[in-house]
């Protein structure tokens, strides 16, 4: 029996150099009865937090380190500069080693261009108390200058490396990947070891879990590359030897060094580091009162006293009077809140929303911290959590497994600026966005891969975009029901293509920022996690995602931009400037009938979260009347469920299919506001503590454990948890089983209710304005894309249909963006193709001087490109000079006008041309605005619709329910929810409104080819009426033009 | 002087439990195996015809000094000899 832990081994986190994921390297070294293994990417730490969850729930020990890349002195011959660093193994031996290793990556990363990380010596020599050092492969200082006959500097790199790190920490690399120079290099390296009086270690710098796992790596290697598999002999391996391999194999390889080999174990067994994974219970490492930053109080005040001060303040003024209730919660949550020591944080959060608010930028809290009473009455949050009945221990209880976590949104056009205010308040040292890692997904693996097998690229793209899926995974079946593609599947090299997809499906290939999140520290950041360049010059972002953050205790801040605000803002903005009374959205009533109403009649299209079609067709049959159903609505109707046609269990209660009944009468005073059904977390945690007696942080944990599908194991020991609490508390055993079978089964399904509140509230705002001031909220709309569901073209069909006016451009009148103009929107020149910033600045400045008095005098004075002229012209913003477009478009032919230059001769040579026709100008104005100003596009063909006996969206109101129809309209939205089990859903559109489309899968594969690329299409099928939902189940489709 | 086939010229060989070749049979007579002083593998070239080669450099009792090699498919080639 040989003893071998691997030391070396580099996960698919490495970025295209590693094949596989963290989880199938453990699992593998479980199978080879491995109890320890090391992660070792490349200048990162990028997989570590899941490397080391995943291990602990293997009952393996995870060592953490990176291989890091030394700078390399002087130009290296065929190298580019900066290129051909050394490589350099690092393992972390305690918490020191683990600082160290974040302070060497950061500034490996730091002091580089993005991509390419490179470590001075001297920055290396000053952080390397708790670091195993191994010296790497064959691109390692010694072994490079051993493999070119340089014994010297072999000798002297050693004896640098064995000083600054400590003899006892310094190892020599053996590695054996069978290739022709490995055994005498070998052989120097232990010469050498010996020579410097240290020890020397096998590794098998391990790139992929077993030996097949080759092929990937060959052709990640291709991708990093930009290359082809034929074109890349120098850059991959030679063999496919650098799998996990047992300790059998490598005693074999290294048979003449044992010790290589029982080395491993005893470096595996110095090294320690518990990074805090708040679900393995261990004591937190990064205490986070310690790592919170300090925050500036007025003298004489602590933290809590002036946030407690703050909250009493707010609190009056919030409800007027102070009621018991009020006192009552804001005392409880103040307690807790100094008892865990995150007075600091609060202020914080409050300090980033006043920020905001004293410079007109809109800030509100959604998530769980709308929980909180105090998050309310510092205005970090808009609903009132005792009106709405949420649950502060969602967000925050004394024993809780993590951190609570505040996002906030602002108005996305200026969520810049409260950034750049945090960092400027904490310093950049102390602050960092989280980082989101990109993987790969059906489309870039088609691409990628497909190119490093050489196919060619024309073809790929065609492949990629013929994709409906997002999973690389199911390539084979999706190409299967492709009929170009079909027979494919029996050629070596597509077999390859899609076996390689498959494998590579969910890698990691680069790092970009989270949309929001920032983490604020105590301690500098560097200590805590590696930082690298974001792809955003100047920004700064951690190597850990946002899960890693939480599961590293660290607090984080979500700060997001969120376009409905800043719809609502510029709509505020609007009816201010227009002289109407700008209503106080925070004081608006909120049982408005007339909102109900649109909400009852699915009127909501611009709407936040209310507009999708998921929505609009569930909205006829919840007929929402209050607040309340708003917020139940938003927690249900989510892409999936509804959409999979499992219509939520609630929605059939609702109406009156199913009855209202408890399985405890403890139950009731829980789920009575959701009729029986559990909707929300917050019912979650209630339930688990009333009937079982779970502790705050407790139930809290169950919920986590529900929503993240943790392992069985932990499942099991909370549903015996669970069931012997209530069995404890007089519920019959089976009951409570039934509960906990409940409990789980809605996890799925489970939504956080003081979000779906905060969300809610932005959605009645938004109605609310569509409601009492049209013309501002589409204008806002219109100036906010893309934003929501649908694209402008439905957006202006909309206002049309409610009333309001859309101008087309007009050169003496329009601006940049859409303004209220003549009693309706005056479309903006940002929705003219080809004018570009720029000309649109020339074009204003020019105007200063004066209107434009005529073709000649505007292209004098504005020197726009031809094209943009004529984009101009075409969709009438020169229609007030009443001349036909045609004309004018003849006129500027005749100019003898260069961009840019004044040289300008006009002659009048009389020619009358024709006006467009409104066919014409409709296929302008969609091809050069995106949208149609003088009238949706389907007008133009009613009359022949008519004749051909095909309804209209109006139509179909006056139709039976299950009678055989024919329906024509522009595609506006089409849909394939991955819950949906092949169904597509298409929304079309005509002069008249919306129809929605069911496609069942058969129907797709069948008339896949008009239903996803045709712009207009027919569609025959049966009509389905449930209440004011009107829907077409497609039997068949073409495109409008065709016949059938 | 070496002598090099391309393809190399296929020997019989006989191998210990591990795979490791003891003796092979070439130009009529048994060249028994005195020492190896190399071992080396490639393995590529999946994407179009497989390629893997097992090489070994060693040193024969008649002498020989040469490279043999394990295919793909477990047979053995003489590839290369050192005069």
């Amino acid at each position: 029996m040989y003893d071998y832990v691997e030391l070396h081994c580099h996960t698919n986190y490495s970025l295209l150099d590693g094949a596989s994921h963290p989880e199938n390297l453990l699992d593998q070294a479980k199978a080879l009865g491995m109890d320890s293994l090391a992660i070792t990417d490349h200048d990162g730490l990028y997989g570590v937090v899941r490397f080391y969850r995943a291990a602990r729930e293997r009952g393996i020990k995870p060592i953490i380190g990176a291989e890091l890349t030394l700078h390399r002195p002087g130009p290296v011959e065929g190298l580019a500069e900066g290129e051909g660093g050394y490589h350099l193994v690092l393992l972390a031996k305690d918490q020191t080693g683990y600082s160290n290793l974040c302070r060497l990556i950061s500034h490996a990363q730091l002091s580089h261009s993005k991509g390419n990380a490179s470590l001075q010596f001297e920055a290396l020599k000053k952080h390397t108390e708790g670091l195993f050092c191994l010296s790497g492969c064959r691109k390692g200082e010694i072994a490079s200058h051993l493999l070119a006959e340089r014994g010297k500097e072999a000798l002297e790199a050693g004896e640098r490396y064995a000083r600054v790190f400590g003899k006892e920490n310094f190892w020599i690399e053996l590695q054996n990947h069978l290739l022709p120079e490995d055994q005498r290099l070998i052989a120097e390296l232990v010469d050498l070891a010996q020579h410097l009086g240290v020890g020397y270690v096998a590794t098998n710098n391990a790139h992929y879990a077993e030996r097949s796992g080759h092929r990937l790596q060959d052709v990640l290697v291709c991708i990093k590359n930009r290359t082809t598999l034929d074109d890349s002999a120098g850059l991959r391996y030679a063999n496919s030897e650098y799998y996990l391999k047992s300790a059998e194999e490598m005693a074999e390889l290294f048979a003449d060094y044992p010790e290589a080999i029982a080395n491993t174990r005893a470096i595996a067994e110095q090294c320690s580091v518990d990074l805090d994974l708040t679900a393995c219970r261990l004591p937190r490492v990064i205490d986070i009162t310690r790592n919170l930053p300090d925050f500036p109080v007025p003298e004489g005040e602590t933290p809590f006293r002036y946030l407690c001060k703050l909250c009493w303040e707010g609190a009056r003024s919030k409800y007027g009077t102070i009621t018991d209730a009020v006192r009552r919660q804001l005392d409880h949550e103040l307690r807790m809140i100094d008892k865990v020591g995150l007075a600091g944080y609060f202020l914080i959060v409050w300090d980033i929303v006043r920020f905001a608010r004293e410079h007109g930028i809109l800030a509100q809290g959604r998530g769980s911290a709308a929980n909180s009473i105090v998050a309310y009455v510092l205005d970090i949050t808009k609903v009132d959590p005792l009106r709405h009945n949420l649950l502060f221990e969602r967000f925050l209880s004394e024993d809780a497994h993590t951190m609570p976590d505040i996002d906030v949104d602002f108005s996305a056009s200026r969520r810049d600026e409260v950034i750049r205010y945090v960092y400027e308040k904490y310093g950049e040292q102390y602050t960092g966005m989280v980082a989101n890692v990109v993987t790969f997904r059906a489309r870039s693996a088609v691409r990628d891969v497909g190119k490093a097998l050489g196919f060619p690229l024309p073809l790929l793209d065609k492949v990629a975009k013929s994709l409906d899926t997002c999973q690389a995974e199911s390539l084979k079946d999706e190409l299967a029901g492709i009929e170009d593609f079909a027979d494919k599947a029996k050629y070596l090299p597509w077999q390859q293509l899609i076996e390689l997809c498959r494998k590579i499906d969910g890698f990691p290939r680069h790092l970009s920022i989270h949309v929001g999140g920032m983490i604020i520290t105590g301690s500098p950041l560097i200590d805590l996690v590696p930082l690298e360049r974001a792809t955003m010059p100047g920004r700064v972002v951690t190597q850990f995602n946002k899960d890693d953050i939480e599961d590293l205790g660290l607090i984080k801040i979500d700060l997001l931009g969120l376009r409905a605000l800043s719809l609502i803002q510029e709509a505020l903005e609007l009816i201010k400037e227009h002289g109407g009374i700008e209503p106080d959205l925070e004081s608006i009533p909120l049982d408005d009938p007339v909102v109900f109403d649109m909400l009852c009649r699915a009127d909501t299209i611009g709407a936040f979260q209310v507009e999708s079609r998921a929505q609009a067709q569930t909205l006829p049959k919840m007929r929402p009347r209050r607040f309340e159903d708003i917020v139940v609505e938003i927690a249900i109707i989510r892409p999936g469920p509804i959409q999979g046609n499992m219509v939520h269990p609630y929605l059939r209660r609702r109406q009156g299919l199913e009855r209202v009944e408890y399985l405890h009468p403890k139950l009731k005073p829980i789920l009575e506001e959701t009729l029986g059904v559990v909707v929300f977390q917050e019912q979650v945690i209630r339930i688990a503590m009333a009937i079982a007696g779970f502790a705050p942080g407790e139930a809290d944990h169950l919920r986590r454990a529900m929503s993240r599908h943790r392992s069985e194991f932990e499942m099991e020991k909370l549903r015996e948890r669970f069931i012997e609490g209530a069995v404890g508390n007089g519920v019959d055993e089976q009951i409570a089983k039934e509960m906990f079978r409940q409990l789980a089964g809605f996890a799925s399904y489970g939504f956080c209710k003081s979000h779906a509140a905060a969300f809610a509230k932005t959605a009645y705002d938004t109605l609310y304005l569509k409601a009492h001031f049209p013309t501002e909220f589409y204008c806002a709309l219109l100036n906010n894309q893309p934003m929501g569901f649908y694209s402008p073209e439905v957006i202006v069909g909309d206002a049309r249909r409610h009333g309001v006016r859309v101008l087309p451009v007009h050169v003496n009148r329009s601006h940049a963006r859409c303004i209220l103009d003549d009693g309706g929107i005056r479309l903006g020149f940002s929705y003219v193709h080809g004018l570009g910033k720029a000309g649109i600045a020339r074009l204003e400045e020019a105007r200063e001087d004066g209107r434009f008095k005529w073709l000649r005098d505007f292209c004098r004075r504005t020197r726009l490109s031809r094209k943009a002229v004529e984009n101009l012209i075409m969709v009438g913003a020169m229609d007030y000079w009443r001349r036909p477009r045609r004309q004018l478009l003849w006129e500027l032919g005749k100019l003898r006008y260069e961009e840019e230059e004044l040289d300008l001769v006009f002659h009048d040579d009389g020619a009358k041309l024709p006006g467009l026709s409104k066919a014409e100008k409709i296929g302008i104005e969609y091809s050069v605005l995106g949208l149609p100003v003088s009238d949706q596009v389907m007008a133009l063909y009613r009359p022949w619709l008519k004749k051909m006996g095909i309804l209209s969206s109006l139509d179909l109101k006056d139709r039976k329910d299950k009678k055989k129809v024919k329906v024509a309209g522009l595609v506006v939205v089409r849909q394939a929810p991955p819950t949906a089990k092949g169904h597509v859903f298409i929304t079309l559109e005509d002069e008249y409104g919306l129809v929605n489309v069911i496609v069942r899968p058969d129907v797709y594969e069948r008339f896949r080819h008009s239903l996803r690329d045709a712009p207009l299409i027919t569609v025959e099928g049966i009509l389905q009426k449930q209440g004011e939902v009107v829907s077409v189940l497609a039997q068949r489709a073409v495109g409008l033009t065709t016949q059938w | 002087m070496t002598r090099l086939w391309r393809k190399g010229q296929e020997v019989e060989v006989m191998v210990d439990g591990s795979g490791t070749p003891l003796a092979f049979e070439w130009n009529g007579r048994v060249h028994h195996i005195v020492s190896i002083s190399k071992h080396w593998r490639v393995h590529d070239g999946w994407w179009r015809r497989e390629v893997w080669r097992d090489y070994f450099k060693l040193e024969a009792d008649s002498g020989l000094l040469c490279i043999i090699y394990q295919g793909l498919k477990g047979n053995w080639y003489l590839q290369r000899i050192y005069d």
